[in-house]
């Protein structure tokens, strides 16, 4: 890109309104010619919403490929015929209402069973790689930080709160100085965590049977921290793929506005995916009670999914869960329009979308509003997953097929009573 | 990979049979035999699982207890025991119930963050005013409970990092900041020419500098680089106001207002604001104030009432008129003064008096690490311990070739330590040092001090007379605010005040954020805790009483007439108010409402959980909630009677819907209300206890008749916040017999907390 283009470019950035001027992030990127083509490899993308989806606007009325389009999947009607949405599936356990977000990527209730591997699905395969990627996962909280993965040691993950954070991490390198001190700190850290290790091992001949896990868990730690540094070692000096432009660079506009940022984070992890920055990665809608910043919304998102059936409520809920769906199909037309080394980066990547809630006004857990794109599958359109008891089908069981064609060899993934290759393959 | 699968399966088997003394073995077939079948693998009814005998904690063995003897289980439907069998397992179970080995669950845990933020202040004798050691820590995720609970603090290698370097920082910040001389007191003056000036419309110049809109600030160029010696300091800022008239229509000051200035601190990212300062108009004048500066810290000024953002049009106006404007024409720092020297952090972290230590002598250092380590520890180090940092520290010399680089790369892996990291207590008495620290992390959330070491280190700490010395003494540090503020807010689930905010957009709830509510309703209840603890008041002021804390953002709200200002007061309620004890505190109305509307089911469990200690049993799993209609043609009572339909809701409804219904006077942000709108009154009639009552007021009769069913959950709450883990059933028995023992001094709560902290609730692990 020559440098008349790249001013045009930000005076069209800073002219034009916020949605227009934001796909030339990644068009830049593909006409970008010092970055390979990705390898041929399986990607996964979760998207949820804390608020779940209002099931009357969500859900088509029929089944089948040739479903009536309702109003929220609209946006999704352009890739009709490469996505399933399935009616009758969630997590049999769980029963939380508003907790149950915490639990949407393994279907484990909290508290209880505490100790038992909660591994989420996206971690699961994120483990399954390790350090292939710079990042072997990335993860995002839109609104507020909140989470559903939890890493092999059954830690709950921390999302970036902020494009400028992912973009950082994925795109900008640090200075010399600042690699120089990164890589004593990774030494300094890795020389203690030998001492200490050394230390509370000394502490693991005597200590007690009911202080054991605790002891473990402050091992696991270290060994943790330790893999981490490794990670850390191995790319230090591999420089990240670079961009010749900033989204930021237009300090006029309202970063707040989900119209200027949430398509940041999407082209964002296109790009993670376009340089093989990672292959997993998970953005989260958080719950809170502030306004959404979309034209036409004018009340906190909590008070409107308690919508108690007002029709003004409806329809702003409307317009936040369609924009979530407009993100989503904007986010496969660019997979669609993307080349690995194997073909069609659509083929390759598993988008999932869904929410912990069906309808949030009801605190219910049943009937998620669940739908997946893409991943190579043979797609159903609207898909009823009842069982033949009437029951329905464990969400774990999509998961389990998702980590399958991920490439994790597992039969069942927690409480999963089969997969759905039947269906989707 | 078959090999590890088999060496599980052996191992678990191997487990399950060790899980157990032996003289309790017959318990494991008779749960399997008789209650697996719903509470085991494939199914958990009322979420409980028996199928592993180590995970089964004191509180369910207990229950268990209760289940089998009342028999209530098993279910009528479902295959009986022999009532032989029945009895003589049940013995068993009372006797595990009992014993610590198989009821405690673990005590052993980390320092939360608030914990190990007051243990790293203590540790190194840092200066709170700017630096804060725990920036950088993830927050606690407490799922249930308290922050002190060792099953809520899990550690995660990415917490573990924030800890190494959190400890380093903060190392960084109180050791080796200066040369080793005692500094002397300088002037540095800063002309206009070095000072700048933020905020968008603002100017500066060689002449003077000058702010001009309400966030601009006049600060010094490349701040962080002037302060090299962390102190007091005198601030001295040569200031005037200008163009007062000017800006007609929106225009700030408001006339006969003076221009205000405020003199405060940049330091790593954060600010702090020290003094306020009234403007005159003609001619500079000297303004003058002190400061705490850490190295690297920056004075600055502000002016507070400039005029705000101007609007596009006035823009261009202003590129003609000139705004109302603060100038300042020059900057002193003078300091800094009275240091200490050796400074504070230098003789806390290494424990000196006047002599700084010599690192180069190996002897010196090791007197220094042990110093250190033992603090750290909060114990005696051993040898062998102190021996592996001293090894530690000098490879750390050799790569480095400084020995104050080697102190802290050293100082910070001991505070990576699991030792540090880490309250570990032994079964039975606790030990002097042990002791310390249960007493210290209780009451003050952080290590312990200096006499209450060398009391363990002589082992007096463990003589009665000497231990209820301690008792007091500590009682009355300022410190205690952190027991009063962890365990209260805690206990009252103000820690999630605010995480459903009204919406701002509504017009209905605008007084939350005009008065500041929030703030003021934490602060409400947290003075309350603490007049009833320090006044020694009965706990029973908690169900009922004649007074509060408001200030006049609460009056308000309440609709209190009151004369004081921001700051809260103690304030006598007129006769026949709705307010008195906490249920008449907008903090609690505003945490059992969703930011949208009042939950009466949420507020009933609340009174019967969180109060009273009496939770009522999960709802059954399959059933979702009811869907709140708001459209205002059915009232919440009306929607709750569904309730009564099915007599598996009923059976807890019966008990919580209508304490909620009651508590229904009160709307979200704790406001007085006698009907919905629309004409739909509130019915606010009730029944608990079977006592019947009108409204709010009668209910806190009954309550407060309750006291010692209160008094059994507040204990309870009490011991399980120091003990950092749930009570097993002799730690029950201990609570039973400190309630009984209370009502002759009418359940004052200074009284129980001191039965409390001499029972072995405390003494005992």
């Amino acid at each position: 890109m020559n440098h008349s283009m790249r001013h045009s470019r930000r005076h069209f950035l800073r002219s034009a309104g916020v949605t227009i001027g934001l796909p030339f992030l990644s068009s830049l990127a593909s006409a970008n010619s010092n970055w390979p083509k990705p390898p041929s490899t399986k990607r996964m993308v979760f998207v949820s919403t804390g608020l779940g989806m209002h099931p009357d606007s969500f859900f088509p009325k029929d089944f089948g490929l040739d479903f009536t389009p309702s109003p929220t999947l609209k946006p999704m009607m352009r890739h009709k015929g490469d996505f399933t949405v399935f009616s009758r599936m969630d997590h049999p356990q769980i029963h939380g209402g508003h907790g149950g977000p915490k639990s949407f990527l393994n279907g484990l209730p909290g508290g209880a069973f505490k100790s038992e591997k909660i591994t989420s699905v996206d971690q699961v395969a994120a483990h399954s790689l390790g350090y292939v990627t710079r990042y072997p996962s990335l993860h995002i909280g839109v609104g507020g930080r909140a989470a559903s993965s939890y890493s092999e040691s059954g830690i709950r993950l921390r999302p970036e709160g902020s494009p400028q954070q992912l973009f950082k991490k994925l795109f900008v390198n640090d200075s010399e100085a600042a690699k120089k001190a990164l890589a004593v700190e990774i030494e300094e850290q890795g020389s203690v965590l030998d001492l200490v290790k050394g230390q509370a091992k000394m502490l693991e001949r005597t200590i007690s049977r009911i202080d054991r896990e605790k002891l473990d868990e402050y091992l696991t730690a270290i060994r943790d921290a330790e893999q981490r540094l490794q990670g850390l070692k191995r790319w230090q000096n591999v420089n990240k793929p670079t961009l010749q432009a900033s989204p930021f660079e237009d300090k006029e506009k309202d970063d707040d506005g989900y119209e200027f940022y949430v398509p940041i984070l999407f082209d964002l992890f296109h790009l993670a995916f376009l340089s093989d920055s990672s292959r997993v990665v998970t953005l989260n809608y958080a719950i809170h009670n502030n306004r959404i910043p979309l034209p036409g919304v004018t009340s906190g998102y909590h008070s409107l999914s308690h919508h108690g059936r007002r029709p003004d409520a409806l329809a702003q809920l409307q317009i936040i869960e369609g924009f979530y769906l407009e993100q989503v199909a904007r986010l496969i037309d660019k997979l669609k329009d993307s080349q690995s080394m194997g073909g069609s980066m659509f083929d390759e990547t598993m988008v999932f979308f869904g929410s912990a809630l069906s309808d949030a006004a009801r605190h219910s857990n049943r009937d998620l509003p669940i739908m997946i794109a893409g991943g190579g599958f043979k797609h159903k359109g609207h898909y009823n997953a009842i069982t033949s008891h009437k029951r329905q089908t464990p969400l774990n069981n999509l998961f389990t097929t998702m980590l399958q064609n991920f490439g994790v060899e597992i039969e069942k993934y927690n409480d999963a009573t089969g997969d759905l290759s039947h269906i989707l393959t | 990979m078959k090999f590890r699968t088999l060496w599980g399966i052996v191992c678990a088997i191997w487990l399950a049979a060790s899980a157990l003394a032996s003289e309790y073995q017959p318990i494991i077939p008779f749960l399997n035999e008789y209650c697996i079948s719903c509470h085991g693998p494939d199914e958990q009814e009322g979420n409980v699982r028996l199928d592993d005998v180590r995970k089964i904690d004191g509180a369910l063995w207990v229950e268990i207890f209760h289940q089998i003897d009342q028999s209530d289980m098993p279910p009528l439907k479902a295959e009986q025991p022999p009532a032989a069998l029945r009895e003589s397992i049940n013995e068993l179970i009372m006797a595990v119930s009992y014993d610590d080995r198989f009821t405690i669950t673990t005590g052993y845990r980390r320092l939360n963050k608030r914990e190990y933020h007051n243990t790293v202040v203590d540790l190194l004798g840092l200066s709170e005013e700017l630096f804060n050691p725990s920036a950088d820590i993830y927050p606690d995720e407490i799922e249930e409970g308290f922050d002190t609970n060792a099953e809520n603090l899990e550690i995660s290698n990415e917490l573990l990092l924030e800890f190494l370097r959190s400890a380093e920082k903060s190392l960084r910040t109180a050791i080796f900041t200066s040369e080793t001389e005692k500094p002397e007191v300088s002037t540095i003056t800063l002309p206009a020419g070095r000072l700048g000036s933020t905020g968008q419309f603002s100017s500066s110049n060689k002449q003077a500098a000058a702010t001009m809109v309400r966030d601009g600030t006049i600060i010094v160029k490349n701040g962080s680089q002037v302060i090299q010696q962390t102190g007091t300091y005198r601030v001295k800022v040569s200031a005037m106001g200008r163009n007062r008239a000017n800006y007609p229509r929106f225009k700030k000051p408001q006339p006969g207002e003076p221009f205000r200035m405020e003199l405060g601190v940049h330091y790593q990212g954060n600010t702090k604001f020290y003094q306020k300062f009234e403007v005159q108009e003609d001619g500079f004048d000297a303004y003058e104030g002190e400061v705490w500066l850490e190295k690297g810290a920056s004075p600055f000024v502000s002016f507070t009432n400039g005029q705000f953002k101007p609007r596009n049009i006035f823009r261009k106006l202003n590129q003609r008129v000139p705004m109302p404007a603060l100038v300042v024409n020059e900057m002193t720092i003078e300091g800094p003064l009275d240091v200490e020297w050796p400074p504070a952090t230098y003789k806390t972290t290494f424990q000196i008096k006047d002599r700084a230590p010599n690192f180069a002598s190996s002897a010196d250092r090791r007197v220094i690490l042990r110093n250190f380590v033992s603090r750290a520890y909060r114990r005696p180090v051993t040898e062998k311990e102190l021996e592996g940092y001293m090894i530690y520290m000098n490879q750390q010399h050799a790569k480095a070739d400084d020995w104050r680089e080697a102190v802290i790369r050293t100082f910070a892996a001991v505070m990576g330590s699991n030792d540090f990291l880490y309250l570990k207590e032994d079964l039975g008495r606790l030990e002097p040092f042990q002791l310390a620290s249960r007493l210290s992390y209780f009451l003050w959330s952080s290590m312990p001090d200096a006499e209450l070491f060398r009391l363990a280190s002589t082992g007096e700490l463990t003589d009665p007379e000497v231990y209820r010395e301690q008792i007091k003494r500590m009682f009355f540090d300022p410190k205690t605010e952190n027991f009063i503020t962890g365990f209260g807010s805690q206990w009252l689930s103000l820690t999630k005040l605010g995480e459903m905010r009204p919406d701002i957009g509504r017009k209905a709830y605008l007084d939350y954020y005009k008065y500041r509510a929030e703030d003021a309703m934490r602060q409400e209840t947290l003075l309350y805790i603490k007049h009833v603890l320090l006044q020694n008041q009965p706990i029973g002021d908690f169900l009922d009483s004649d007074y509060t804390f408001l200030n006049a953002g609460l009056a308000k709200i309440y609709g209190l007439p009151f004369e004081g200002g921001a700051e809260h007061v103690l304030y006598k309620l007129p006769e026949n108010s709705t307010r008195g004890g906490l249920l008449g505190h907008g903090s609690i109305h505003a945490v059992t409402s969703n930011g949208v509307e009042t939950l009466p089911v949420t507020r009933g469990h609340w009174v019967l959980d969180e109060l009273m200690g009496t939770p009522p049993p999960p709802p059954p799993a399959e059933v979702p909630a009811l869907v709140a209609d708001l459209t205002g043609l059915v009232s919440p009572r009306a929607q709750l009677a569904r309730h009564s339909e099915d007599p598996a809701c009923f059976k807890c409804h019966q008990h919580m819907d209508p304490l909620g219904l009651t508590l229904e006077a009160f709307d979200i942000i704790g406001r007085d209300r006698t009907s919905y709108g629309r004409g739909n009154p509130i019915d606010t009639s009730g029944e608990l206890f079977g006592q019947q009552f009108d409204d709010v007021r009668g209910l806190r009769k009954v309550l407060k008749g309750k006291e010692q069913l209160f008094a059994e959950g507040l204990v309870t709450k009490i011991a399980e916040y120091a003990k950092g883990r749930t009570l097993n059933r002799k730690d029950l028995d201990i609570v039973d017999e400190i309630v009984s023992g209370a009502k002759a001094y009418d359940y004052r709560y200074m009284n129980i907390m001191r039965d409390i902290l001499v029972s072995d609730l405390i003494l005992s692990r």
